[in-house]
């Protein structure tokens, strides 16, 4: 079998007789994004879910650059370069923006104590990289003079802008993001947004969960519809919009 | 002048207890009545084998260091299976396990009867006698510790940590094993624990199950929720006004009999006030029993 960079086959997944997920394969390329649409309970979440670890599948094969996520730890799959946000957005909010951004790098020397005690020199230059790091993509999204505050402080579409910047300094290669723009202000949509359209350019995949339809259009390359944990029908914005079972589904 | 000698050196060993206990605590976010145990522990291993082996000072330092760690280890495993408020139950069976192993093994504990004539601590070729040279030497404990916690707090370890007693769902998502943090932090805080308990057995000479019950793990609870869970000085500034607070309440002339009496009550109402009223403590900044504010 000839893999994709991302490839789910058949996965199944039940929750005491409700299905969330059934049968449910599809593939995705490098510098590809991907919307994933489908009403309410449609199993949407819980594909994110088994995607990252945090929930087995009862069958099925996720292959991610040829390893086989299938059973791994949540930890050991976001270290292999899958990040996500939540649906109910997941931050620390007692902590600084900007920590929050520095939690989010990977491999960090000084996460490790005999480092930190013992090889000080290493973890602080690494720190100091990462602070530059994080100062410069805060600036540029407009957040640098709440670098200090407290997360909770943030209004919440700047929340939601953090958990997608803390996606970003991961380095990770897969973003699976869940709603990033709903509920919030046009203008902030507009920015998280343009962030995502940009994506493809540092070789980044993207699956985005949203229920706009415009918005899908306006940044996914594919859409996948789904149904009842089941994939019903995946192409292009246009020809997923014209289908007559997503518009059936979109007027109830 | 020896009373206060007397009162900074078990200052001293307070803010080491407190210290650890808010490694655990302030900063993981679990909750532990286990820390006395530790403290016992380290009190027991260091009296026995000075007093049957003669080991020197660095081999029972060693010996405590590599038992509490592993018990340590062992005791956060269940954490991972139940929910946080439970692991209380099961750092509370660990406390009963150990004193009742300290209270019934008659042959090597000595039972409630304790361990007497434990004799001085020997560095090298310094006797530790007088209280000058006890207090010097914990000076010396809690300079050492308060660095090594002091370096923890500003790793991006601790970052981690803060994580983890906030969101643990979020901090594996951004890829850190938790089960390893936990492990180490519990580790090194059981080990200065049962440091703090060598430099007591040493000190006081004579050790009975008595001085590391559920109870006095409360009391360390109560400096670490006092002073500041999760802040530096938090923990220090508990231990100084707790441990005096006796004191004052006999200074100020209640006959020994009630102010023992009133100071289990006042630590009570005290501990509940700041829960209720003042979760991050007298100096401190993360509010410890609330439920997250989104
Ligand atoms: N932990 C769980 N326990 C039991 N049932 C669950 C669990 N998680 C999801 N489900 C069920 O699985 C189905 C799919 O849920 P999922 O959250 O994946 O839907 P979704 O497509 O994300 O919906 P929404 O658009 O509302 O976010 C639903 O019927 C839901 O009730
Ligand atoms: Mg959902």
């Amino acid at each position: 079998m000839n893999l994709q960079w991302l490839q789910v086959c058949d996965l199944n997944k039940h929750y005491n007789g409700i299905i969330a997920l059934e049968d449910f394969s599809f593939q995705l390329k490098r510098s590809e994004i991907v919307g994933l649409i489908g009403p309410n309970g449609a199993g949407k979440t819980t594909l994110f879910n088994v995607l990252n670890g945090f929930v087995p599948a009862d069958s099925g094969q996720i292959f991610f650059n040829n390893i086989e996520l299938h059973k791994k730890s949540a930890y050991k799959i976001a270290n292999l370069g899958v990040a996500r946000t939540f649906q109910d957005l997941r931050l620390i909010y007692q902590i600084s923006v900007l920590e929050n951004i520095l939690l989010s790098f990977r491999n960090q020397p000084g996460e490790n104590l005999v480092n930190t005690f013992f090889r000080s020199g290493l973890c602080k230059k690494a720190e100091a990289k990462n602070r530059d790091f994080a100062c410069v993509t805060l600036k540029k999204v407009n957040l640098i003079d709440k670098a200090n505050h407290l997360t909770s402080d943030l209004s919440y579409g700047q929340q939601k802008l953090l958990s997608l910047i803390c996606c970003l300094v991961s380095g990770a290669e897969l973003l699976l993001l869940d709603e990033p723009v709903a509920g919030i202000a046009p203008e902030m949509t507009e920015k998280i947004l343009s962030i995502i359209k940009e994506l493809p350019k540092q070789n980044k995949s993207v699956i985005i969960i949203e229920h706009n339809m415009d918005v899908i259009t306006q940044v996914c390359h594919r859409v996948i519809f789904m149904e009842s944990g089941k994939k019903i029908c995946e192409g292009t914005p246009q020809q997923v919009h014209s289908n007559p079972e997503v518009i059936e589904s979109y007027i109830n | 002048m020896d009373y206060i000698t007397h009162i900074l050196i078990i200052i001293g060993i307070y803010v080491i207890l407190a210290k650890s206990l808010n490694l655990i605590m302030g900063f993981s976010g679990l909750i532990s009545v286990a820390h006395s145990a530790f403290y016992g522990i380290g009190a027991y291993v260091s009296a026995l084998m000075t007093l049957k082996y003669e080991s020197s000072f660095f081999v029972t330092l060693l010996c405590v260091i590599v038992i509490n760690s592993l018990l340590g280890i062992i005791l956060i495993i269940p954490s991972f299976k139940v929910e946080k408020q439970y692991f209380l139950f099961i750092t509370f069976a660990f406390q009963v396990i150990v004193f009742n192993t300290l209270n019934n093994w008659i042959e090597l504990t000595g039972g409630a009867m304790g361990i007497s004539g434990i004799p001085p601590l020997v560095l090298i070729n310094w006797k530790i006698l007088s209280r000058y040279e006890y207090l010097l030497l914990i000076g010396v404990f809690v300079f050492i510790i308060c660095l090594v916690c002091g370096l923890i707090v500003k790793s991006p370890f601790n970052r981690v940590l803060k994580a983890i007693r906030e969101d643990e769902v979020l901090a594996l998502t951004l890829g850190k094993n938790i089960i390893i943090y936990k492990m180490t932090i519990f580790a090194i805080g059981s080990s200065i624990a049962g440091i703090a308990g060598i430099l007591y057995a040493h000190y006081i000479s004579f050790i009975d199950p008595g001085s590391f019950t559920v109870m006095e793990s409360i009391f360390i609870i109560s400096i670490v929720i006092i002073g500041g869970a999760g802040s530096y000085w938090g923990p220090v500034l508990g231990a100084i006004l707790l441990v005096l607070f006796p004191e004052i309440l006999r200074f100020i002339g209640f006959p020994s009999s009630i102010a023992a009496n009133l100071r289990q009550i006042l630590y009570g109402v005290l501990l509940v006030t700041f829960i209720m009223w003042k979760p991050q403590g007298l100096i401190g900044s993360y509010k410890f029993f609330l439920r997250n504010a989104k």
